[in-house]
């Protein structure tokens, strides 16, 4: 029955979401089947190489790194006890709200005069000029620092909440079998996470791949930088998106991976009723180490670069009470609050009908949500730009002048949010949907009550903190989002993201420093609010994409 | 749940926009022509320009609505929205750049009596696409500890080996230098442009790193003795809010290269009417009062440029380096031209 009622009823409202989503894709994968260009011979002769050598280091290092940085501190703070846990429960996750290009202009500035740690070894100990020559960040260690120390949190969220969700039963039958925390960690604990930490792990990946700002401060050459100076400077969209498809192809092998130790996930959970982990203290040199792990990705990720934030604030703050300021911080909460919104709701939506659907075509062309994430913002913006154009002089044909222009327009705008973050509270709604039985569905169907009905009344209420998660997470990253917001927006209509890159692309970085941190409170407040959820009410569901 | 979902879809396709009252208000009209407005794609930094825009608002009761961006994307906007764009002027920096949209067919000639006047027939284009509208000049910038004013004559005697290990500069893949090379393609010819860049490279102290700012960083603390940087940077570090700024300001020169011969390298930032510019009037009155004695006055000073126009006076801070200077009076047109070869020679001789 319900195979019938979405067949009649969804399918074309449907249809009209995935031909949104789909054309943009679609417009930039067109591309490939052009004849290669001289200008491809070129590239692929001299610098795919570097391409491909360049973006797989950092994306392994970066994946490794976060990996390491993310399960671990997860793990201490979910099963132990250790001076400033509950601090670092926080702290841990604040880098999330710091851009990574952000990070990347701040670590620049930090060893170069005018940044807190140059002028602090200058004045103490006058070797101002010896770190300078010491500490070289714009290389690909540096990219790979950055990315790592900025991206962990992803794994750490989903690491920390599939600890958090794991049965205490079967720690405690390993327990009982005489295995000790180590065995624990690696025999249990791991394997029954693995699903959300790999989850964490592509998120970070797809990140990895996407990120512009950082590759191109630094000056490395990686697909993204490689793809933006073939399609601008060297003016060439074919050989620009034949690399744009080496890319997608990296990105599909991640999908796979991640897919298929999803898919096993699905028995490793099946406890749902555990009782909280009881949690082990760590005593003298221990709990130390424990202390000083996470302090150091704490500092590194968060303390560090906003304390040079506020020095440069310091310095800088009369900006901050400008009227331009008053209206770009509005301008970035609208209109991230409003795209969320609308790709929360399509998320669930689609969700939905991808489970109560049997029909393989629309569940192959639902995967579509889970592509956008990793194509660079950039690619993506051409790929409406020009689908949107083609409807506004369709518009002139018909009207003499468009009459509502759809290039640069707030549509534009959404439409690539909804492309590019979709992916996330997709993720998010379907695992959320997967742990409601199916049974309940066909219950409430007795009843008579539509799809939508069943959605609005049961699911959502069920799934509150889920979309609240997902809401969250597609927020703070429309509030970062740099490269597609540049190119498309609205006249007149300035973000907080769109202030900082020009402040720092006119090599002015001390006053990125208000922009930068009004940016951060406003990602940090939902942030707060997430894991607030996640703590008080941790065995309900929670971030598990 | 249904009309929720079904009217914004509704509202996003029907409308075009994601939220039917503040966002409409806002812009959904202003596309019409009984609106007396100019469009603005900017690659100039949207702070630098706004006090300006707001004078000409003022002066002219035409609402100016801009937005900004890296200057190959915004042309590549351009391009692909084609006839429909709402783009009316096109403000940027770096004739090459001026060049390659008027190359690509984005622009439109105009002819302005006033333009032709105040600015000089170098500094714009010789077929009215483009005009310059400040000027900058890349220059040696050197320590004055390690480097006696007497070593320094032109751009070319950087290429001596006496300069071994001494030169740092930032990478080719900046367009700063890319025009700068392309100008030595136009004196010397492309073997003597190469022949010259090969032995640069010679002479680094290290790989190119970071910006101009970071060369000029790096003559400070000694890493190396002279750069090529444009002069507007060290205006900043004297103008600076942060006190270590000013003190490096202090601990490095400006040396005006080619006095004695062609003149020192210049580019301009520039503006152009975009070919399919609904409100091509008001472009050219935007651009006409950006060159007008009072709009000139604040728009180099409000960067530490130079005027597009003599007898405009300078800042202090400009000044203090030596005003006026000879300006190589190649036609600017020389810099989009070469600009492809200059790139090439970058990647044959290894300038990263």
């Amino acid at each position: 029955m319900i195979q019938k009622l979405i067949d009649n009823k969804n399918t074309v409202l449907l249809f009209l979401v995935i031909l949104l989503v789909i054309i943009p894709i679609m417009t930039v994968m067109s591309f490939i089947f052009q004849p290669s260009t001289e200008l491809w011979g070129h590239l692929s002769d001299n610098l795919l190489i570097d391409y491909l050598l360049n973006t797989g280091m950092i994306v392994i290092c970066v994946a490794l790194l976060t990996l390491v940085i993310g399960v671990s501190c997860a793990w201490l703070v979910t099963n132990f006890t250790f001076p400033g846990i509950n601090i670092f429960k926080w702290l841990l996750v604040m880098p999330i709200a710091i851009p990574t290009y952000v990070s990347a202009y701040i670590y620049a500035g930090l060893f170069e005069p005018s940044g807190m740690i140059f002028d602090s070894v200058e004045n103490y100990m006058g070797l101002g000029k010896e770190l300078y020559d010491a500490i070289e960040l714009r290389n690909i260690y540096g990219v790979i620092f950055i990315l790592s120390i900025c991206l962990y949190p992803y794994v750490y969220l989903l690491a920390y909440s599939s600890f958090k969700e794991q049965s205490y039963c079967a720690l405690e039958v390993g327990k009982s079998l005489g295995l000790s925390d180590k065995e624990l960690f690696s025999r249990v604990s791991i394997p029954l996470a693995r699903p959300g930490i790999i989850a964490g792990v592509s998120l970070v990946v797809m990140e990895t791949l996407a990120e512009f700002g950082t590759m191109d401060y630094y000056g490395v050459r990686t697909f993204t930088t490689g793809i933006y100076r073939t399609w601008f400077a060297l003016g060439d969209e074919t050989s620009a998106l034949h690399l744009a498809s080496i890319l997608l192809t990296f990105v599909f092998i991640i999908i796979i991976i991640e897919k298929f130790s999803r898919g096993k996930s699905q028995y490793a959970n099946t406890s749902q009723k555990s009782k909280k982990i009881k949690t082990k203290n760590l005593n003298g040199i221990y709990g130390i180490y424990a202390f000083f792990w996470c302090l150091l990705f704490t500092l590194l990720g968060f303390i560090l670069p906003v304390t040079q934030l506020l020095f440069w604030l310091s310095e800088t703050y009369s900006y901050i009470f400008e009227d331009y300021y008053i209206q770009i911080i509005k301008n970035t909460v609208t209109i991230a609050t409003i795209a969320s919104v609308i790709i929360v709701l399509i998320s669930i939506y689609s969700s939905y009908i991808n489970r109560s659907t049997d029909n393989l075509y629309i569940k192959s062309s639902l995967k579509i949500f889970t592509l956008g994430y990793s194509i660079p913002g950039v690619v993506i913006a051409v790929g409406i730009i020009i689908p949107l154009a083609m409807v506004d002089s369709f518009q002139a044909r018909i009207f003499g002048s468009p009459l509502y222009y759809l290039s640069g327009s707030f549509f534009a705008l959404v439409l690539c949010y909804l492309v590019r973050f979709s992916t996330i509270s997709y993720n998010a709604t379907e695992s959320g949907l997967g742990k409601i039985k199916k049974n309940i569905d066909l219950t409430v169907h007795s009843f008579g009550l539509s799809d939508f009905a069943i959605l609005k009344k049961v699911h959502m209420p069920i799934m509150k903190t889920t979309l609240i998660t997902s809401f969250i997470l597609v927020f703070v990253d429309i509030v970062k989002e740099l490269p597609a917001t540049l190119i498309l927006r609205p006249f007149n209509f300035d973000t907080l993201a769109i202030n900082i890159y020009e402040l720092a692309s006119s090599e002015q970085l001390s006053y990125i420093a208000s922009p930068s941190l009004i940016l951060i409170i406003i990602s940090l407040i939902p942030v707060i609010l997430l894991i607030r959820k996640n703590i008080n009410f941790d065995d309900k569901d929670e971030i598990r994409n | 749940m249904k009309k929720i979902v079904l009217s914004l879809f509704l509202v996003m396709l029907a409308s075009g926009c994601s939220d039917e009252t503040n966002v409409k208000k806002d812009v959904g009209i202003k596309s019409g022509s009984i609106i007396n407005e100019v469009n603005v794609y900017s690659a100039r930094k949207g702070y630098l320009l706004r006090p300006l825009l707001e004078e000409f608002e003022k002066d002219t009761n035409i609402t100016v609505n801009i937005i900004s961006g890296k200057s190959k994307a915004l042309q590549k906007r351009i391009e692909q929205e084609g006839s429909n764009t709402r783009a009316d002027v096109l403000l940027t920096v770096d004739a090459g750049n001026l060049f390659k949209a008027k190359n690509d067919d984005l622009l439109q000639s105009i002819s302005s009596t006033k333009l032709n006047d105040l600015i000089p027939s170098h500094l714009r284009d010789e077929d009215g696409y483009w005009s310059g509208l400040s000027i900058r000049s890349r220059v040696i910038m050197y320590n004055p500890k390690k480097v006696n004013i007497d070593e320094l004559s032109t751009y070319e005697d950087l290429s001596n080996p006496k300069w071994k290990g001494r030169i740092c500069i930032r990478s080719s893949s900046n367009i700063y230098n890319q025009s700068l090379l392309a100008s030595l393609i136009s004196h010397l010819g492309e073997d003597g442009a190469e022949r010259w860049a090969r032995k640069i490279v010679g002479n680094f102290s290290r790989n190119p790193k970071g910006n101009d700012r970071t060369q000029m960083t790096s003559v400070v603390l000694e890493d190396c003795d002279v750069t090529l940087a444009n002069t507007y940077y060290l205006g900043k570090w004297i103008t600076s809010k942060k006190e270590d700024e000013r003190k490096y300001a202090k601990m490095i020169s400006v040396f005006f290269p080619n006095q004695m011969d062609r003149g020192a390298h210049i580019n301009i930032s520039g503006a152009a009417v975009v070919k399919y510019s609904k409100n091509s009037k008001n472009a050219i009155k935007l651009i006409e009062y950006l060159a007008s004695k009072k709009a000139q006055e604040l728009y180099a000073k409000a960067n530490h440029e130079y005027p597009i126009r003599e007898n405009i006076e300078v800042s202090d801070t400009v000044k203090s380096w030596g005003y006026p200077f000879k300006q190589d009076s190649l036609s600017l047109n020389e810099l989009g031209k070469n600009n492809t070869k200059a790139v090439e020679i970058f990647d044959r001789v290894n300038w990263q």
